[in-house]
């Protein structure tokens, strides 16, 4: 075993290049599935333990309650607890708009987490969510009054001492409303108060039960845990690690698979001899097998750890880098033996089974045979006519094209793996903005929307005068097939949205996404309220999607919704009026620019991943380009040396392979954008929601910039070669001749 | 007993109007003990028959007795044993392995035996090589580079030495040397020896010259007084 070890070593000095290549399309896969899945698991195991221990509400009812409505629904059976709360929005209007959302604090239900300081004691005390007071520069200012606080908020009339900074799995996400789900936390802020704030009566109702809770007098809604967009948005995000953390990787799977087959199929094509020999000295077929596949093996096994130990640096930046989006404390990274093992030994098995298809087509050779120099494939059957108008560069890299195709197709592949990646994730950042531009340009033609308690549609809302012009409509949240959905029940001439509404009255517009999850199309019964409504027709929507129907269809199809109405679409009018106006009622109200700077937040929080995408593909990309090309090379130095024997010149053998180079780009450039398509559309699903549809587009200049990078690397590659065939050596190529 | 019994044997390579008739119908014995050389022009089938004693290959037809046993019913599995156990393998263009140093190529067939690093060093010192054994192949002329080949093919010991042309690339001086070394090896180990050549002068070193003409036995002949090395000249 001594010398073969000896040999197997030596062999792997020989390659360092190829095999350094590999290391590095290792380590890069394997971090990227380790950091995902940790993030994933820990966040799943971190929240549920934080959702558990800080007793996030089961069940929360919206209405007017007392006392009394607490008190009986506390002897439900199967509520555990039940604790009225109120939750109130003040504005601060001027310059820095912004929203604090004050919440009492209850016993025992949606306890906040404390990073510092203390609960507040009275009804001048208040704490605020943690990301809010670095968001909004809340300093700690020590012993003021006798008590250490961060500063103060003022809310009309109240100011408000801050003893603490917290956390609560109720916001893990700052949710403001439907369509602002991810607000700046320097804009909107959560701060809990003593109950004793505010006078009595409350407006909500949180319940921990182990079973459904039937709906207190005085209810207006009813969510349950799953059904809060915190909770949804926090399962969506799971589910999207977890499908990123599967995705890429496989990609890259796929690429280092083709990769090995070529640099193994290389090295035994030139170690054919040498295989010849062993054979020929009885050396089994085992034996030379576990030399080749050892090689890999320890390369994986490399590669892997080394990604796994880059993981652990990578997960806590990539943790901080998603606290912008939500916040779970203690999120951090931790070992996963599991997954370590199973991405060394998945590396290993790949590195091995790619080896072996490599290895199966030289082994059967009896010695006799594998002695023999190498036969040129298709030697006989590819032979160009020779008085072809061809010239001989044409011809020349025509016929290695055809004579090597799993070669040449490795080559093809790495240029339109690395195309379709980069095509992808700048694809992705387009996709964004295209999303938010099918919304606020083409969809959304509304500047204000108001929402309060229902109003009999006869009924003017006073804040109606103080708008140009507005629209009534009864929004409701309804179940259908056990999820929740937001429908619109509006007037017929409803136009604040671009929807069709010619078709209000003849049943219910469905967002496409919806209609796609269930199933549906035009004319399809939909059952609302146990109502058949039928499909009228079907919308693309992408933010805040909403059922829209109009007031006389929904009368024609029942009269058990009153006509009454719950929120006003608004446009144009004296706006800075208006929002002056709504706040001192205490109006609820979001204007189009809310929506905007949410949505931009979610931007802002996704292009560091789209970064880092962009980043991996990058080195994905150049590390495959870069390995095939030096495979390619070494596998074509006998050939360049050889031609240079017979006297060609150096310019001519070049332009043979930038010619050859040429046909493999006009092959993978086109396959590669179809591939940044297909990624994209496969990954979409993955980040569709009821809140966001993602609007799939790859704008040209993406396309232009990946195309650019591919082409790039192919020169530098070209270059490279080039340098090299310039100092190939005549008499070494004579000397192989010989050999062979 | 006969080392060698071969009955009928045919090779063809290759299918339709590309096929080539490398042995035909061939019947052959070969005694053990012995110093035999095929000579034969060039393309007359004698590497063909050295790959089928040596199991590197298979016959298309006939049979190969190596004593008792039929060699062309072997298993690749078996093939591989037995040229690890039996055959000594002397190539004409050397082939040694170019990532292992001297002494390591013969380690290399001995470790496959299960013999020690001794009976390699024991090896080399037998074909002259003892000071260059640390050397790469790449660093040795070729005749030094045969006779580590030719190490290599005694070091385990084997039943039979098989050597196609081994003094082909050499010049007469170093040609003579490598012969010597076959011939030292033969009378020490009493390993029955094939050497093929197409050198009338190298076949007065043998006991027995088989000729081959077009892939068929032309003529076999004892020679009563084998020359040594050192008195042919060519
Ligand atoms: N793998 C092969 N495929 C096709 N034909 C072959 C193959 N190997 C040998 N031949 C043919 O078989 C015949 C005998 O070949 P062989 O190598 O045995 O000759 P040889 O006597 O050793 O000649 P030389 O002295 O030149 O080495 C030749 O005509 C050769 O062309
Ligand atoms: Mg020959």
């Amino acid at each position: 075993m001594v010398i073969i070890l000896k040999l197997t070593v030596r062999k792997m000095r020989s390659q360092i290049p190829q095999l350094l290549g590999l290391v590095l399309l290792l380590a890069v896969g394997v971090c990227f599935f380790i950091t995902l899945f940790t993030i994933a698991w820990q966040l799943e195991e971190t929240a549920e333990q934080y959702i558990f221990e800080h007793a996030y509400a089961d069940v929360t009812f919206y209405g007017q309650f007392t006392d009394e409505s607490v008190r009986l629904l506390s002897e439900q059976d199967g509520v555990r607890l039940a604790a009225g709360r109120n939750v109130r929005d003040f504005r601060q209007g001027g310059e820095l708009e912004r929203v604090f959302r004050v919440i009492s604090l209850t016993d025992g239900i949606n306890i906040p987490y404390i990073y510092e300081g203390r609960l507040p004691e009275n009804a001048n005390e208040c704490v605020i969510l943690k990301r809010n007071a670095d968001a909004m520069n809340f300093i700690p200012n020590s012993a003021k009054d006798g008590v250490s606080g961060y500063g103060s908020i003022n809310l009309g009339e109240n100011s408000l001492t801050i003893t603490g900074l917290v956390a609560n799995p109720e916001y893990i996400y700052m949710v403001q409303n439907e369509r602002t789900v991810m607000a700046k936390a320097s804009r909107f802020a959560v701060v809990y108060v003593t109950p004793d704030f505010f006078p009595g009566g409350y407006n909500e109702i949180a319940v921990l039960a182990d079973s459904e809770v039937l709906a207190p007098d005085g209810t207006f809604r009813t969510v349950t845990r799953k059904d809060q967009i915190n909770h949804i948005l926090y399962r969506n995000d799971l589910d999207e690690l977890c499908s990123f953390a599967m995705i890429f990787p496989l990609v890259f799977a796929v690429l280092i698979a083709v990769v090995i087959y070529v640099i193994l199929t290389r090295t035994i094509q030139k170690d054919k001899k040498q295989i010849g020999i062993m054979k020929a000295l009885g050396m089994c077929d085992k034996k030379i097998i576990g030399m080749y596949l050892s090689q890999f093996c320890i390369t994986a096994a490399v590669g892997a750890l080394l990604g796994c130990f880059a993981g652990v640096f990578a997960t806590d930046k990539i943790i901080t880098i998603l606290s912008s989006m939500f916040v779970v404390p203690a999120l951090s990274f931790a070992f996963e033996p599991l997954l370590w093992a199973a991405a060394i030994i998945v590396s290993i098995l790949l590195c091995a089974v790619s080896g072996m298809i490599a290895l199966v087509r030289i082994l059967p050779l009896l010695p006799a045979y594998a002695l023999r120099s190498r036969i040129p494939k298709g030697r006989r059957r590819n032979t160009l006519p020779a008085s072809s108008k061809m010239n001989f560069n044409t011809r020349y890299a025509l016929k290695n094209s055809l004579r090597n195709k799993s070669r040449f197709f490795a080559v093809v592949l790495g240029m339109t793996g690395s195309y379709a990646l980069l095509a992808f994730s700048f694809g992705f950042n387009d996709s964004i903005a295209e999303t938010q531009s099918r919304y606020f340009n083409d969809f959304a033609n509304y500047d204000v929307i108001i929402s309060f308690n229902p109003l009999p549609l006869s009924f003017e809302h006073p804040a109606s005068e103080r708008i140009g012009e507005s629209s009534k409509a009864l929004v409701l949240h309804i179940e259908i097939r056990g999820e929740n959905y937001m429908l619109a029940i509006v007037e017929n001439n409803f136009d604040m949205v671009k929807i069709p509404n010619s078709e209000l009255q003849n049943g219910v517009i469905v967002p496409e996404y919806f209609a796609q999850i269930w199933n549906v199309g035009v004319g399809d019964i939909l059952e609302i309220y146990g109502y058949d409504a039928v499909i009228s027709t079907i919308t693309p929507q992408h933010l805040g999607l909403t059922i829209y129907t109009g007031y006389d269809y929904i009368a024609a199809l029942s009269d058990e919704i009153p006509p009454v109405y719950n929120t006003l679409y608004g446009r144009s009018g004296n706006m800075s009026e208006l929002t002056d106006f709504l706040i001192t009622n205490n109006i609820d109200f979001a204007t189009v620019d809310d929506d905007k700077t949410s949505f931009d937040s979610i931007m802002e929080s996704m292009e560091v991943l789209i970064w880092f995408m962009i980043l991996c593909s990058v080195i994905l990309g150049f590390t495959v380009l870069y390995a095939v090309g030096l495979i390619n090379l070494s596998a074509r130095e006998y050939e360049y040396m050889f031609m240079g024997v017979m006297g060609y010149p150096h310019k001519s053998i070049l332009l043979a392979h930038i010619k050859e180079t040429l046909m493999q780009l006009t092959f993978a450039l086109p396959l590669g954008f179809a591939g940044g398509y297909l990624l994209l559309e496969a990954i979409k699903g993955e980040f569709s929601s009821s809140n966001f549809v993602i609007a799939a587009k790859i704008e040209p200049l993406s396309h232009a910039v990946s195309a650019l990078a591919v082409i790039s690397v192919t020169a530098v590659m070209v270059i490279i070669t080039s340098r090299h065939i310039g100092k190939l050596d005549i008499i070494e190529g004579l000397k192989a001749q010989e050999d062979g | 007993m006969n080392l060698f019994t071969i009955t009928d044997l045919t090779k063809e390579y290759g299918e339709g109007g590309a096929k080539v008739t490398a042995l035909n119908q061939i019947n052959l014995t070969i005694p053990e003990g012995k110093f035999a050389v095929i000579l034969g022009a060039s393309g007359s089938g004698k590497s063909t028959l050295l790959n089928m004693l040596g199991c590197m290959d298979k016959p298309t037809s006939g049979i190969i007795n190596f004593f008792d046993t039929d060699i062309t019913a072997f298993s690749k599995h078996k093939m591989t044993r037995f040229r690890s156990e039996n055959i000594g393998f002397v190539f004409q263009s050397y082939n040694l392995l170019p990532d292992l140093t001297a002494l390591e190529n013969v380690e290399f067939s001995t470790e496959l035996a299960g013999l020690s690093r001794k009976d390699a060093e024991n090896a080399l010192s037998i074909v002259g090589l003892s000071e260059r054994m640390n050397h790469y192949p790449a660093e040795l002329s070729g005749g030094e580079q045969q006779r580590v080949s030719i190490a290599r093919a005694i070091a385990k010991n084997p039943k039979v030495l098989l050597c196609d042309e081994p003094t082909g690339a050499l010049d007469f001086n170093t040609g003579i040397i490598v012969l010597e070394a076959l011939k030292k090896v033969h009378h020490r180990q009493k390993s029955s020896v094939l050497l093929i050549t197409h050198n009338q002068e190298i076949a007065k070193i043998a006991d027995i010259v088989i000729t081959l003409r077009n892939g068929g036995v032309q003529r076999i002949n004892e020679n009563p007084a084998p020359l040594s090395p050192s008195e042919v000249v060519w």
